[in-house]
């Protein structure tokens, strides 16, 4: 299938998150924890509120290097959700709501107490 | 003892040879004591006298002539001046002799003619009697100053020895501090008699015969040799260390003892402690050993499970790199699933319509051709419109298709689905593996904990620590107490030395001192002696003096008791009822007459036969006393009294009474020429 979004660039606050899950998690690809985050947003009901999100940092990839065998199916998950939320899915709308999403979920990762290991964040996957 | 013989050779106014004969015997049996010599005034009596003394003592006798000169000059002065003429009647005697008339010349060449005394006197010796010829010799100018003595034995041998050490031997028998009291003149007398108190020779001569110059002579000796030991003593003076030397060196090895015997105990504590140490150290090893042995074990586990569990978590992170976020969105990923499918079934139906109305035509036209009613056909036809419609409305109810995926996505996601729980399982799975391990990894902590025991290990490793500690300052005390021993040996050591090297001068010190502390005592013991001594001989004396006072005397009630002074020897004279008689009230013949009482008694008291020549014996006496003195004491002073007299004193009448006694074994006259100036011996007396 052929994406929607060609790079992808992250803020310097979603790159400073990152660098703390790493420590934490001991997993050193970016891409890893950003698929991690996205899904995490993606899993949550409502919307992410659309603010704006600056590109301010050196961390930057491209979505089959962020996707990797899955990208297609996180491609069919992100427009199944634009199609959920109502939004159309045409390639604007997605390539926004994937930064939206991206971000919220690097934060949301980020700011949950209870991740401090790696098993805290296959915890999350296995819960339900 | 006994003078013999008398021979002047050249000697005084004596030229030539003469010779008196002194011997008392004048038969085998029979021995009278006198021997009579008369001579007038300056005619040789005197030198005669000097002539003994001078043959006994050489150079130590007290001659009258001699004053103040030298031995050398005295001896020059006692050449005969007509030595020279003496020559020729000696040359006479050796032509006599059947010399050589050489000789005889060669003798009147030389001026200086030999000048000889000798001297023949007997005395007991070892119960024997022995002859001894004291011979004297010298010629004017001596070259060495000296006489040359002979002493001719029985035999008319030269005892050498007896040469050399003559002034002991004669000392011994007639010892020259009491010659003066029995070759004594009548001048001497006077004095005595005069004076007060006796001058200081008699009184040495009488302390001599008294037999206490002995004790003063050792005292003196031993004076002189405490002086010498005292100059030892001080030239040793760092022998004054000595002591402290020993002192020093008792102390040292007293230290070394103490030190020695503090070394072993010491010695002793190491070994103790020592094995106390290695006590400690088995049970710390036995015991903490364990402790650590299952700490290692524990901690190894720890360090395993740790690694496990970093494998676990690296297969999670793995796993985390997979499909798993997806298991995040189960709901999404089976809602585009589903989308997926419809939107592929629409598409399906779309794509079959066209081919299944084609077949509906195809199977129209070959029903009406096989001859099946129209009306059947007709129905069979509107079912097939109607149920392509109902298939057809079916699939147009669906909104437009927006999810788009393709054959392969949809048929990826079946997969991944399905992949999914697989994931979720083998996450769960490593989960609780995870747990099960940090569970165990907490126990083995706890137990790492427990089994560690660290009061019981640090209580071991202290007490280990101070065990070898002690052994530690133990040996190092110990080091140091040898070292110090060590330096106390070389201490010692060097005091030893010290104390050899001085101990040959130790034994001389201490030598020194005992002499120096028992010379005291002997002094002392001199002293008690002496004055015991003095009291007895001077009590003897006392009674002795007396007796021959009285016997001399006529006035017998005169004197009751006579003293001596201990010290000055003088005398005093008491009457009959003890008081005491002053000496001038005396008169001058009875004081001679006390004077020579008082020799008489000393040559009693002194216990010495020994010859008596009195020179001038009888100077003022009055008749009555002469008497006395001629019959009394001349024939009992002595065994042998050799007499020098002039005619008045011994005269015509004494002479007589002394011949009728029996008293006198030979009489000589001297005879004076004085146109030669020489005296001849003669046989005889005055009358």
């Amino acid at each position: 299938m052929e994406s929607p979004i060609e790079r992808i660039k992250l803020s310097q606050t979603a790159k400073d998150q990152l660098t703390k899950l790493k420590r934490s998690t001991k997993i050193d690809q970016w891409n890893i924890l950003c698929r991690w985050a996205f899904c995490r947003s993606l899993a949550e009901v409502t919307a992410p509120s659309p603010v704006p999100i600056p590109q301010d940092s050196n961390v930057e990839m491209t979505w089959r290097v962020f996707g990797g065998e899955m990208s297609d199916i996180l491609l069919l998950a992100l427009k199944q959700r634009c199609h959920n939320d109502g939004y159309p899915t045409d390639k604007e709308t997605l390539a926004t709501q994937f930064r939206l999403h991206l971000h919220r979920g690097i934060g949301y990762l980020a700011g949950d107490p209870n991740i401090k290991k790696i098993e805290d964040l296959i915890e999350l996957a296995i819960k339900n | 003892m006994i003078f013999l013989e008398l021979v002047l050779q050249n000697f005084g106014p004596y030229s030539g040879k003469q010779v008196i004969n002194l011997n008392p015997k004048v038969d085998e049996e029979n021995s009278r004591p006198i021997i009579l010599l008369g001579g007038m005034n300056g005619g040789g009596k005197t030198t005669l006298m000097d002539a003994i003394r001078l043959a006994l003592y050489g150079p130590r006798a007290q001659c009258s002539t001699r004053g103040n000169l030298s031995y050398n000059d005295f001896l020059n002065q006692c050449v005969n001046n007509k030595a020279e003429s003496a020559v020729f009647s000696q040359g006479e005697t050796l032509k006599a002799m059947g010399s050589p008339q050489e000789e005889q010349l060669s003798k009147r060449i030389d001026p200086v003619a030999d000048t000889r005394i000798e001297l023949l006197f007997e005395h007991i010796e070892n119960d024997k009697p022995i002859k001894y010829r004291v011979v004297r010799s010298w010629t004017k100018n001596p070259k060495d100053g000296k006489d040359t003595l002979g002493i001719l034995g029985d035999s008319d041998t030269w005892p050498d020895a007896l040469v050399n050490i003559w002034d002991e031997y004669i000392e011994n028998l007639l010892p020259l501090g009491i010659s003066n009291l029995f070759l004594f003149d009548g001048e001497q007398v006077k004095e005595l008699a005069e004076q007060e108190t006796p001058p200081p020779l008699v009184v040495d001569a009488i302390r001599g015969l008294l037999g206490l110059e002995l004790a003063d002579r050792l005292a003196v000796d031993l004076d002189i040799l405490v002086n010498r030991k005292l100059k030892e003593v001080g030239n040793t003076k760092d022998l004054a260390n000595l002591e402290e030397i020993e002192t020093r060196l008792t102390q040292q090895q007293e230290d070394y003892q103490t030190t020695g015997e503090k070394l072993e105990t010491l010695k002793n504590q190491v070994e103790e402690l020592e094995q106390k140490q290695q006590e400690a150290f088995n049970k710390f090893i036995s015991e903490g050993g364990k402790i650590a042995a299952e700490r290692n074990q524990l901690e190894l586990q720890q360090d395993t499970k740790t690694a496990e569990i970093e494998q676990v978590r690296q297969l999670m992170c793995e796993l985390a790199a997979d499909v798993l976020p997806l298991a995040l969105i189960p709901n999404l990923l089976n809602q585009a699933q589903a989308q997926g499918e419809k939107e592929f079934r629409h598409q399906q139906v779309q794509i079959s319509k066209d081919l299944l109305l084609e077949r509906d035509q195809r199977l129209l036209a070959w029903l009406i051709q096989a001859e099946i009613s129209p009306i059947q056909v007709e129905k069979i036809q509107s079912f097939l419109i109607q149920d392509v419609d109902s298939l057809y409305t079916k699939t147009i109810q669906i909104e437009a298709s927006w999810l788009l995926a393709d054959d392969e996505t949809l048929s990826q996601l079946d997969n991944l689905i399905y992949h999914l729980q697989n994931s979720k399982l083998s996450a769960k799975e490593k989960l609780a593996i995870l747990k099960n391990k940090e569970e165990e990894i907490h126990t083995l902590e706890r137990q790492v904990q427990t089994a560690a025991a660290p009061e019981d290990y640090t209580k071991l490793r202290q007490a280990l620590e101070t065990a070898q500690n002690q052994v530690v300052e133990a040996k190092a005390n110990y080091e140091t107490i040898r070292r110090r021993l060590a330096e106390l040996e070389t201490i010692i050591a060097k005091s030893k030395k010290e104390l050899s090297d001085y101990t040959v001068e130790n034994i001389k010190h201490k030598n020194s001192e005992h002499i120096i502390t028992s010379a005291a005592k002997v002094q002392n013991t001199l002293k008690i002696f002496r004055e015991k001594l003095t009291l007895r001989k001077l009590n003897k004396l006392e009674e002795e003096v007396k007796n021959c006072f009285l016997y001399l005397l006529h006035k017998s009630d005169l004197v009751h008791r006579i003293t001596i002074d201990t010290k000055t020897f003088s005398l005093l004279l008491y009457d009959l009822n003890g008081k005491p008689v002053p000496k001038h009230r005396l008169s001058a013949g009875e004081k001679q007459l006390l004077a020579i009482a008082f020799l008489w008694g000393l040559a009693k008291v002194s216990g010495h036969r020994l010859p008596v020549a009195i020179d001038t014996p009888l100077g003022r006496l009055d008749s009555s006393h002469r008497s006395n003195l001629v019959e009394r004491y001349f024939p009992s002073a002595s065994h042998q009294v050799i007499l020098l007299s002039t005619d008045t004193e011994i005269g015509k009448k004494e002479v007589e009474t002394l011949r009728e006694n029996e008293a006198i074994a030979r009489e000589y006259l001297l005879k004076y020429d004085s146109a030669t100036r020489q005296t001849t011996i003669q046989p005889g007396y005055f009358w």
